[in-house]
């Protein structure tokens, strides 16, 4: 088969871990010998560099036709072509102006150039021979069918637009009926894709959901994942549970207890370098019949508690796949990032002569840069960069990122888990009624001295808001009780797969309002999403008691929000004092209104004074609360603080005195 | 409380005579601002009728100087001198008088040698002088030995007289002396006479504008209050306001053509803070530096604040008003603030910034959404025509090159079918796309009169009605193709693959063309 040039795509969205099946789709389609591109970011963008590739290499063409002409190095214009496509500019006297002069033919067709760029050209001549998209969250719905719009008009053959991830697996119907492409569902547990030739030895047979990642791919793309540094991995696949709220069943089915980790760490390793952490997207570990077998391998992978790792030299990792030709366009990007930013750092006459070797050798920009000249330049300065690169030991961490299963946890595992560097241990606290198994698992963690600890809490799905506060206040308790650190993290519960929902934000639970949704989210928004261990924090973020919460649950979002400012002006307790006022039957009328969370002043005509009274709290904006006195402020949280809750509650105390 | 007088020492006068404003001709801005306040208040004393104020601006180059007078109240004798001399203790009202600070008078100062003021009121048969040496100041200011407060300065380089006059006279009249050679612009009468017409409190020119009376009628209907609007003549010519359709560009002769132009009320809390109107135009691209009154002018009792990017996305505003920065180039128009919250700053190139600043922003902010649709909108459709008119001509070229047969070969002729074929296609959803719009625009009820209905009503009178054919037959490829020798052939290939190298593909077969055109035998 031909070497096929294969486009991978994420949609531009923000998200934190690099897109695993494109990884691995990379990987496999490197194996088959195709060309592979990764791309994240803005289309236009992408569209603009291929042409601006394109009036690269037809410069270099003209310029062989043209025996009279010495050669020059257009590459280091790639600036100012990609500007002249993109706007029709080119710069009185600038060096691309003078370089045009010099071979006419070169303008003609630069403006052919901006013209197929303006005329959507690019996408009447397709250029790929298979796109890959991959998508996520239900919620990037229109970016997402953007994106795989975009690959339906570059790929030559629309059967070779491929579609998978998260969110083509939850609702492959509607992906299908919007584009028009039958997305994959679920793993790619297959070992080569339809038409494809078998892989060589020693691949054989393997699916390609069980490949090596290939790490080189996200080096080919300016946005950074925030969990970067890391070996993903999977040592089992599926869950044993089938909760109601949890797409896992669909998108990885039955419980795979095992999948060969310290193998991949190892190929990872020998290939790509040594990565600090270990980040496993595992489901629901406790559930595997080898768990003893997947926590030795994760030591034996050098995750041992308080394992060490001193960061490999990146440039020597570089250097070494851009010989074995690995993935060039992803690690002459590194390569030239490495050698300009220890530069960089240099001074005096170290840096004078590196940075005229960078220089001369075209590799002070990636689009100047070759092989040969990181070559030659690494030669020179290997030494120096070796000696300049950092040797200090770090602490790794181990970490189940998708957090495991309390009810599961029992002194043998935890014990086991406890031999290996785990951090944070994650566990999920979805319901109130589990809180007995909670709390065991809590304490068995800290008896084997795990002290790092974070909890997803799911609300918005059966349970009601209180609960969520009585979780939240457990955690606070149990971080004071037991000495530990324990973040939580609450997360909304969302139906992805309905239509009404699957492709926005707005569901709201049968206990719960859109209003009180809005003031836990205001109460997140400024914490980023997180609850620490900090008590006062806590109480003042969800109210000292139930009953506070209750009062938080309704209160005005600007005085949630500019809580000191409104309380100390006063507005807090007129809201208060006008909202006891109210009648019953008014009473029940404003509850309804403000669970809306969509108040205006067309809802208190006809009603009464009282009422509108009330109303009319909800519609100050928050700039509009002038700002407190300092001292004053200061004077209030303090006392304040003195009036949160030193001892741990009574359901806190009784839970732990039923452990032992 | 401090048990200390403090001192105003003398360079708190060159901040305020100088250091305020980025532009020289704010000048004019300050002194009309000020005559205007000057006839309100006349008319609310019946000392004028309501229209008969007049501010007369008179401009002599020749020998530098210049003049504002207005035939306001003008003051009295008694309170003349603390009125001119005390600085930044007005006695206006921030919420209803257009200056309120007390320092704009001082401006001149850092322009001229001297600035004088003349006034009387009605009633005293005396008229008061007063001047200010500016060159005095300046050297006084200089001096490093000089170490005196900001009130002995002006002592000292102020002087007073009176003079007999009529006893029915009121008027104020300010005059640069001897204008600075650096100053040049504020001489140019053509230069202030365009500043002023986007600036100043001035009334339309019904002649050169022709939506006046729609502004005006919105105006009445929405129980809006009237435009300030005085009558201002410069070297005896009156100025109105810069608007006029169509637009002249400076360069080239251009103009831009002016469809309508729609008004607004700009609300927030249900209450109205403000009014807009705006020029419907093609919006083929933002309007050029070139047009000089581009942009939303905001304004104040009809008063310009800022310049023509005022309203462009700024970091001082709260929130970007703009989806895209080039926004607000797009448009011709002006927001009036009707919020007495709202107060210039004392550089007038903004709102302070507090919370009904910030409200004001965001009802903007709100507005200004739905314009981006408009010149989003405004471009979709021109494309669909520019697509629509490029394939009907395109096909006519197609069938005319086919009936003379000047094709090379085969596949040049079928690549020049193939191209005709996907103009067209796209020329189909060009026409589904405008078809799309109209039925838009004609179905939901009030649409008739949107801003989008305008264009796709102008636009759709521009495209050919007849839908363009489907494909071309492809019987054209045999009889397009030239006869030509085989010997001249066998060189021309080698011609031809060279051009195709080294021009870009439209131009290489045009070239190709003239080429067989040459060779082929009839």
């Amino acid at each position: 088969m031909n070497r096929r040039r294969v486009l991978l795509l994420e949609p531009n969205y923000k998200n934190k871990y690099p897109p695993m099946g494109l990884m691995k789709l990379a990987m496999y389609h490197r194996i088959q010998g195709d060309e592979v591109i990764f791309y994240k970011g803005d289309l236009s963008a992408f569209i603009l560099s291929e042409w601006t590739h394109d009036a690269l290499v037809k410069f270099q063409e003209l310029e062989e036709e043209c025996p009279v002409l010495e050669k020059y190095d257009w590459r280091k214009l790639t600036p100012a072509i990609k500007e002249a496509i993109h706007t029709g500019t080119i710069l009185p006297n600038s060096e691309l102006e003078i370089a045009l002069t010099r071979l006419p033919l070169a303008k003609l067709w630069l403006a052919d150039f901006r013209k197929q760029f303006r005329s959507g050209a690019y996408c009447r001549n397709p250029r790929w021979d298979r796109v890959c998209v991959t998508t996520l969250f239900t919620f990037h719905w229109d970016l997402t069918i953007e994106t795989i719009e975009f690959a339906k008009k570059v790929c030559k053959d629309i059967n070779q637009v491929l579609v998978g991830g998260i969110l083509a697996s939850v609702v492959p119907g509607k992906v299908e009926a919007k584009t028009g492409i039958k997305p994959h569902v679920g793993c790619l547990n297959v070992s080569r894709l339809p038409g494809d030739n078998p892989l060589p030895k020693p691949y054989g047979k393997t699916l390609i959901d069980r490949l090596p990642l290939d790490y080189s791919i996200l080096e080919e793309i300016d946005y950074k994942y925030p969990a970067t540094d890391a070996y993903y991995a999977y040592a089992t696949r599926g869950c044993v549970n089938e909760c109601k709220f949890c797409a896992v069943p669909i998108l990885e089915g039955k419980m795979r207890h095992y999948i060969p980790l310290q193998k991949s760490v190892k190929e990872t390793r020998d290939r790509f370098g040594e990565q600090r952490h270990l980040l496993l997207l595992d489901n629901n570990v406790f559930a595997s019949k080898k768990f003893d077998k997947i926590i030795d391998e994760i030591r034996d992978s050098g995750f041992a508690k308080g394992a060490t790792f001193v960061p490999p030299n990146q440039l020597d990792i570089a250097v070494k796949l851009l010989r074995g030709g690995w993935n060039d366009r992803a690690y002459i990007r590194l390569a030239v990032r490495l050698l300009n930013t220890f530069v960089g750092k240099l001074e005096g006459e170290r840096h004078d002569r590196f940075y005229g070797l960078l220089l001369n050798n075209g590799l002070l920009h990636e689009y100047t840069a070759t092989k040969d000249g990181i070559q030659v330049v690494y030669e020179e300065i290997k030494d120096d960069f070796e000696k300049a690169h950092s040797k200090k030991s770090v602490i790794r961490f181990v970490d189940f990122n998708q957090g495991m299963d309390a009810r599961l946890a029992t002194p043998e595992n935890m014990a086991k888990l406890a031999t290996v560097s785990i951090r944070p241990f994650r566990i999920a606290f979805d319901n109130w009624g589990d809180r007995k198994h909670y709390v065991r698992a809590v304490s068995l963690a800290t008896d084997n001295g795990i002290a790092q600890m974070s909890n997803y809490l799911l609300y918005n799905f059966r349970d009601k808001p209180v609960d969520l506060y009585r979780r939240l206040l457990l955690n606070i308790d149990l971080c004071k009780a037991l000495g530990v650190n324990i973040y939580s993290f609450p997360m909304k519960y969302h139906p992805i797969m309905e239509e009404e929902w699957f492709s926005n934000r707005d569901y709201v639970g049968p206990h719960w309002t859109r209003k009180a949704i809005r003031t836990v989210q205001s109460v997140l928004n400024s914490t980023l999403g997180k609850i620490g261990r900090g008590r006062t924090f806590f109480f003042k973020a969800f109210g000292r008691d139930e009953s506070e919460f209750a009062e938080l649950i309704r209160m005005p979002e600007a005085f949630i929000i500019k809580r000191w400012d409104a309380e100390l002006d006063g507005l807090t307790d007129k809201w208060r004092k006008a909202y006891a006022a109210l009648k019953e039957a008014d009473r029940t009328f404003v509850d309804r209104m403000v669970d809306t969370n969509a108040i205006d002043e067309s809802m208190g005509q006809g009603r009464s004074a009282a009422v509108r009274k009330v109303l009319s709290f909800y519609m100050i904006e928050r700039e509009r609360i002038p700002p407190a006195d300092e001292t004053a402020k200061t004077l209030h949280i303090q006392k304040f603080e003195k009036s949160c809750p030193d001892e741990i509650s009574e359901d806190c105390r009784l839970l732990l005195n039923g452990l032992s | 409380m401090l048990d200390h007088e403090p001192i105003f020492g003398k360079n708190v006068i060159e901040t305020l005579s100088e250091g305020m404003y980025d532009n020289p001709l704010f000048l004019f801005r300050e002194y009309v601002q000020n005559a205007a306040d000057a006839i309100d208040s006349a008319v609310r004393q019946g000392i004028l009728c309501e229209g008969s104020g007049q501010i007369e601006i008179v401009i002599d180059a020749d020998k530098r100087l210049i003049s504002l007078e207005d035939n306001g109240t003008g003051i009295v004798s008694a309170e003349f001198k603390a009125m001119l001399a005390n600085i930044g203790n007005s006695i206006k009202d921030r919420k209803t008088d257009k200056g309120f600070r007390g320092i704009g008078r001082l401006g001149g100062l850092g322009y001229c040698q001297k600035v004088r003021f003349e006034t009387s009121a009605k009633g005293e048969s005396v008229k008061s002088f007063m001047e200010w040496d500016a060159r005095n100041l300046h050297e006084l200011l200089a001096d490093q030995n000089e170490k005196i407060s900001a009130g002995q300065l002006i002592k000292r380089i102020t002087g007073t007289w009176e003079e007999n006059c009529d006893k029915g006279e009121h008027y104020f009249k300010v005059s640069l002396v001897n204008v600075n050679a650096s100053s040049d612009e504020l001489l140019d009468a053509d230069e202030v006479r365009r500043y002023l017409s986007m600036v100043a409190p001035l009334p339309f020119d019904y002649e050169r504008f022709r939506f006046v009376s729609e502004i005006e009628a919105f105006i009445k209907d929405n129980n809006l209050p009237a435009l300030h609007e005085y009558t201002v003549n410069l070297n005896g010519d009156e100025v109105r306001k810069g608007y006029e359709t169509p637009l002249a560009l400076e360069k080239k002769g251009k103009t831009v053509g002016i469809l309508a132009v729609k008004c607004a009320l700009l609300k927030k809390d249900g209450k109205t803070i403000g009014w807009y109107w705006y020029c419907v135009s093609e919006f083929d691209g933002v309007l050029p530096v070139s047009c000089w009154q581009r942009g939303f002018r905001l304004r104040k009792a009809n008063i310009q604040i800022g310049e023509y990017d005022c309203l462009s996305n700024h970091p001082r505003h709260g929130q970007k008003l703009w989806r895209e920065d080039r926004g607000n180039n797009y448009f011709l128009g002006e927001v009036h603030a009707l919020d007495e919250n709202l107060i210039p700053n004392s550089r007038r190139d903004y709102f302070n910034q507090d919370a009904a600043c910030r409200l004001f922003e965001a009802a903007l902010c709100e507005e200004f959404r739905g314009l981006h649709t408009l010149y989003h909108d405004a471009s979709k459709l021109r494309s669909a025509v520019t697509a629509i008119r490029g394939a009907a001509i395109a096909k006519k070229d197609f069938e005319k090159k086919v009936k003379s047969g000047v094709f090379y070969n085969d596949e040049t002729c079928r690549d020049a079918q193939e191209k005709v074929d996907s103009a067209l296609m796209r020329a189909r959803d060009a026409q589904s796309t405008l078809e799309k719009y109209r039925a838009e625009t004609q179905t939901l009820p009030g649409c008739e009169t949107k801003p989008v209905a305008l264009l796709v009503e102008k636009w759709t009178e521009q495209v050919p009605t007849r839908t363009l054919q489907g494909k071309l037959s492809a019987n054209s490829v045999k009889t397009g193709v030239a006869h030509i020798r085989s010997e001249d052939r066998r060189v021309l290939d080698e011609v031809f693959a060279v051009l195709d190298k080294m021009l870009p593909p439209d131009t290489s077969a045009s070239i190709k063309e003239a080429i067989t055109k040459r060779f082929a035998r009839v």
